[in-house]
C-alpha cells in the first residue's frame, strides 16, 4: 500500500513545548518519543541519486539506499563508515545498483540532519486507535547559529479508519494553523541544503530568443559553460573523482567550438588569442584525462583477455598509475597558476562586456541567422565527407567526421531553445547513433595506439614486461576486430542520417545543405 | 499465503483467545497477518477494540466484493482485522442460496492471497454449511481440545467427519486447551488421545487468569503481560505450529 500520510508543515515558532500542549489539547496520547537521530544523505556532486529517484542516507552505523518519493527501503547494510565509492561496498544487491547510478562518480555529504519525532495516538471511546500521529522536528547540520529547521506534523491514517483521520486532520489544520506539505524530512533537507550550496548541472540550459543579437547569445552560452569549468575546479584539485575533470574539459571543448563556430560575431584578434589561450588550457588537462580513462577501464581489459593472460597486463596499469599523480599535480599547478587566474578574469571579462562600436556588423545580427547557417554548414560538411569514406575509401576521413559530428552535436544544443524541440528530438536521435558509431570505432584506434606507445616504455628485460606485452597484443587485436565490425556498421548508420528526408527535414529547419550532390 | 482455522464445534474451548494471540505473536514475527471474525458474537473484534458494523456483514461474503472496505487496522504492526457481527449468525443461509455453497468463504477471501501471508479464522462453533466452508479453505484446523472425556468425544467425531484425507495430511493439530494440571483425570485423557491420534501438539494452554482477562484489557495477552505464564504459553504454541506448518517462516 501507498503512504497515504497527511502531512503538515508547522508554522515557524511553535516549539516543541506548544505542540505538546496543542496536541494534548487535542486528545492525541504521546506514545512515544523517539531520541534524536543525525542522518548523513550522500549524492554525487551532480545529483545522480536524485536523478534517478534514489536517496542514499548513512546513520553512522548503517547505510541505506531508498526509493523516492516515498524513501521505501531498497537495500540496507550495516557500514561503519559512509562510503567514498560504489566499489567501497562489499559486494550484493547495494553495490550493484548505487554502481549503476552513480559510477565513476565520488558520494559527497551533501546533507546532515538531525531530527526527533514524537508518536501520537488518537483513541475512540474506547481507546481504539483511530490514527497516528507524528511530531517531528528537524535541523541542518550547517555548523551555523540560524541553521534551517523544519517541523512537520504527519498523520498517519490506519486502515478503515481513513474517515476518522481526515477529519482529524482537518480539525489539527484549523486549530494550531497547520500548513499542508508534499515535504517530509528527507526532501526537505536536500532542497535546504541545495539552497545553500547551490545546484549543479553541467546540462546547457541558456534560455534564448530568436531575434537575440549574435553576440550577446553567444556571450550567454560562453559564460554558462565558463560557470560550469569553474564549477568544476575544485573538485579536480581535492581529486574527488574523475568526472569533475570530464566535465571540465566538455565545457572547454563547447567554448572552443562555440568560439570556432561563432567567430564573426565578435573582434577577430580578440578571438584569436583566446582561442589560442583555451586550446592550451585544453592541452594541459589531456595527459590527466587519458590517465583517467584507461585507469578506469581496466577491468574492462582485463575481462577482454583469457584467464590465463588477466593478470599480465598488470605491469602496464602500474606504469599508468604511477604517472597519475604527476599528472594530477601539473594539472592543479595549471589551474593555481597565475595565467590561468589572469585568463579567467580576462575571459570572464570579455564575456561581460557588451557590443560596441569596434565589434564586426555580425554582432547585432539575431542570433537565429548564424544559428541556421551554422548548422546546415556543419550538417553539409558531414554529408559530404561521410560519402566521400563509403565511396571512395577514405578511412582516415572517419576521426574528421566525428570531430564534425560532434560539433553539430553542440551546435544543436547551444541553440535547442531556437527550434521546435519536437522536430530537433528525431535529428539528435539519428545523430547520436552515427556519433556512437563513430566515437567507439575512434576510440578502438587511439586506444590502440596509446597501449602501443605504453608498451614501448616498458623494460623488455624483465620478464614481467614480456608477459605484458604479449597481452597488449592480444588486446589491440581484440580491438581490431572489434574496429572492422564497427565499420561494417557505419554504412547504416551515416545513410540513417544523411537520407534525402532527412536532408529535407535540414534544409526545412535550417536552411539549404551546400555542396550536397543533389 | 497460509490460512489456519481455528475450530472446533464445541463453544467455549479457547479458539478466540487462541485466534487473538496467535494473529498477534504472526504479526509480531512480521506475517502480514489478517484476523476474520466470523463469530457472531464477535468476540475478537472486541478484543481489538473495533466497533462491529451493523449491517451488511453477510451480504460482504457473498463474492466478497465489499469485504475488502470492511478491513480494520488494530493497533499493532502487521495486523489487520476483519470484524465480525451478529448479522453474521446468517451466513450460513447467505452460503446456502449460492450456487457452489461450500466454496463461497474460499472465493471471498481469495483476493487476500497476496496481500496477507497469513490469515487466521476465528470460527463459530458450527457444523453446518458455513463449517464446510471452512474446511474448504483452510489449509489447517487447529482445534482446541478441553482435556474432558465429552471434549474428546467432540473431537473424534470431528476427525470421523473430516476423514482420511484430512488425517494422512497432518491438516488437524489439535491441541489440549484449559488445561487444569492439578488434577488427575485431564492428565489421564491427555495420555490416551495423544496414544490413539498422532495430530495432538506437545504444547497445552494451561487454564490461566490472564487468558480470562483478556476481556477486561482488551489486549492480546503477549502484549499486555509478554511474561505472563499464558503469553509463554501462546508463544510456545505458535512456534510449534510454525514448525508443523510449512509457509509460516
Amino acid at each position: 500500500m501507498g503512504d497515504v500520510s497527511i502531512r503538515f508543515k508547522i508554522p515557524e515558532g511553535v516549539s516543541r513545548g506548544r505542540m505538546e500542549t496543542l496536541l494534548a489539547e487535542q486528545g492525541a496520547l504521546l506514545f512515544e518519543a523517539q531520541p534524536p537521530q543525525t542522518w548523513h544523505f550522500l549524492d554525487t556532486f551532480d545529483r545522480r541519486l536524485a536523478a534517478g529517484v534514489l536517496m542514499l542516507k548513512w546513520s553512522g552505523a548503517e547505510l541505506l539506499l531508498c526509493a523516492l518519493p516515498d524513501d521505501s527501503i531498497l537495500h540496507r547494510l550495516r557500514l561503519p563508515a559512509p562510503p567514498r565509492f560504489a566499489s567501497d561496498l562489499p559486494e550484493g544487491p547495494l553495490r550493484e545498483q548505487l554502481a549503476a547510478a552513480i559510477d565513476p562518480r565520488a558520494l559527497l555529504e551533501i546533507a546532515v540532519v538531525t531530527s526527533q519525532s514524537w508518536h501520537y495516538r488518537l483513541l475512540d471511546d474506547e481507546a481504539k486507535t483511530l490514527a497516528r500521529l507524528v511530531h517531528t522536528e528537524a535541523r541542518l547540520e550547517t555548523g551555523e547559529e540560524d541553521a534551517p529547521q523544519f517541523s512537520l506534523l504527519t498523520v498517519r491514517p490506519l486502515r478503515g479508519y481513513d474517515r476518522e483521520a481526515a477529519r482529524a486532520a482537518d480539525q489539527l489544520r484549523s486549530e494550531l494553523s497547520l500548513i499542508p506539505t508534499d515535504d517530509d524530512v528527507p526532501h526537505w533537507a536536500l532542497d535546504a541544503a541545495g539552497d545553500i550550496a547551490g545546484r549543479y548541472s553541467s546540462k546547457l540550459d541558456v534560455q534564448l530568443a530568436p531575434q537575440m543579437p549574435a553576440a550577446e547569445a553567444t556571450r550567454l552560452i560562453l559564460l554558462r559553460l565558463l560557470e560550469t569549468m569553474r564549477a568544476n575546479e575544485a573538485g579536480i584539485k581535492a581529486d574527488i573523482d574523475i568526472e569533475f575533470l570530464h566535465d571540465y574539459r566538455i565545457a572547454l571543448r563547447r567554448t572552443r567550438s562555440a568560439l570556432r563556430q561563432m567567430r564573426g560575431v565578435f573582434p577577430r584578434e580578440r578571438v584569436d588569442y583566446f582561442r589560442g589561450e583555451l586550446r592550451t588550457l585544453g592541452r594541459m588537462t589531456n595527459n590527466l584525462r587519458d590517465l583517467d580513462v584507461y585507469l578506469a577501464a581496466e577491468a574492462g581489459y582485463r575481462a577482454i583477455l583469457p584467464a590465463a593472460m588477466q593478470e599480465d597486463i598488470t605491469p602496464l596499469f602500474d606504469y599508468l598509475r604511477s604517472h597519475r599523480a604527476g599528472a594530477l599535480a601539473e594539472v592543479v599547478a595549471g589551474l593555481e597558476s597565475a595565467d590561468y587566474a589572469r585568463l579567467v578574469e580576462e575571459w570572464a571579462a570579455f564575456l561581460g562586456e557588451a557590443a560596441g562600436d569596434h565589434d564586426p556588423a555580425q554582432a547585432f545580427a539575431p542570433i537565429i541567422r548564424p544559428a541556421r547557417k551554422r548548422i546546415a554548414r556543419q550538417y553539409s560538411g558531414i554529408v559530404r565527407d561521410g560519402t566521400r569514406i563509403l565511396e571512395r575509401g577514405e578511412d582516415d576521413l572517419l576521426h574528421t567526421l566525428r570531430i564534425e559530428g560532434k560539433e553539430l552535436r553542440y551546435l544543436l544544443e547551444f541553440f535547442a531553445g531556437l527550434f521546435p524541440p519536437a522536430e530537433v528530438a528525431p535529428l539528435i536521435k539519428r545523430l547520436r547513433r552515427l556519433q556512437d558509431n563513430l566515437g567507439a570505432y575512434t576510440d578502438l584506434d587511439v586506444q590502440q595506439a596509446y597501449l602501443l606507445s605504453i608498451a614501448e616504455a616498458l623494460d623488455i628485460e624483465e620478464a614481467r614486461a614480456r608477459r605484458a606485452l604479449v597481452a597488449t597484443g592480444f588486446l589491440v587485436e581484440t580491438m581490431a576486430r572489434e574496429q572492422r565490425a564497427l565499420r561494417a556498421n557505419f554504412a547504416g548508420a551515416f545513410h540513417d542520417f544523411t537520407s534525402p528526408a532527412q536532408q529535407r527535414q535540414f534544409t526545412k529547419l535550417f536552411g539549404r545543405i551546400t555542396g550536397v550532390k543533389p | 499465503m497460509t490460512t489456519l482455522a481455528l475450530y472446533s464445534n464445541k463453544g467455549g474451548v479457547g479458539k478466540t483467545a487462541a485466534a487473538v494471540n496467535l494473529s498477534y505473536l504472526a504479526a509480531q514475527g512480521g506475517m502480514r497477518t489478517l484476523l476474520v471474525d466470523l463469530d457472531p458474537q464477535s468476540a475478537a473484534t472486541f478484543y481489538f477494540r473495533v466497533k462491529p458494523k451493523l449491517k451488511r456483514a453477510a451480504r460482504d461474503f457473498e463474492g466478497g466484493k465489499s469485504l475488502e472496505a470492511g478491513i480494520k487496522a488494530t493497533d499493532y504492526e502487521n495486523l489487520d482485522l476483519l470484524p465480525a457481527d451478529f448479522q453474521l449468525r446468517n451466513l450460513d443461509m447467505a452460503f446456502a442460496e449460492r450456487k457452489r455453497s461450500h466454496k463461497q468463504l474460499d472465493l471471498a477471501l481469495r483476493r487476500f492471497r497476496k496481500e496477507f501471508d497469513l490469515i487466521v479464522l476465528d470460527c463459530p462453533p458450527t457444523i453446518n454449511i458455513l463449517a464446510e466452508n471452512i474446511f474448504a479453505t483452510a489449509d489447517h484446523l487447529v482445534v482446541p481440545i478441553i482435556p474432558t472425556t465429552l471434549s474428546v468425544r467432540t473431537y473424534e467425531q470431528l476427525l470421523a467427519h473430516l476423514g482420511e484425507k484430512w488425517l494422512a495430511g497432518g491438516r488437524v493439530l489439535g491441541y489440549f486447551s484449559m488445561v487444569d494440571a492439578r488434577r488427575a483425570l485431564p492428565r489421564q485423557v491427555m495420555a490416551d488421545l495423544r496414544e490413539q491420534h498422532s495430530g495432538i501438539l506437545d504444547t497445552s494452554i494451561p487454564y490461566l487468569s490472564a487468558v480470562e482477562q483478556m476481556g477486561l484489557y482488551r489486549e492480546p495477552v503477549p502484549a499486555h503481560a509478554p511474561d505472563s505464564p499464558a503469553a509463554r504459553a501462546y508463544r510456545a504454541l505458535w512456534e510449534e505450529i510454525r514448525g508443523d506448518v510449512s509457509g509460516l517462516g
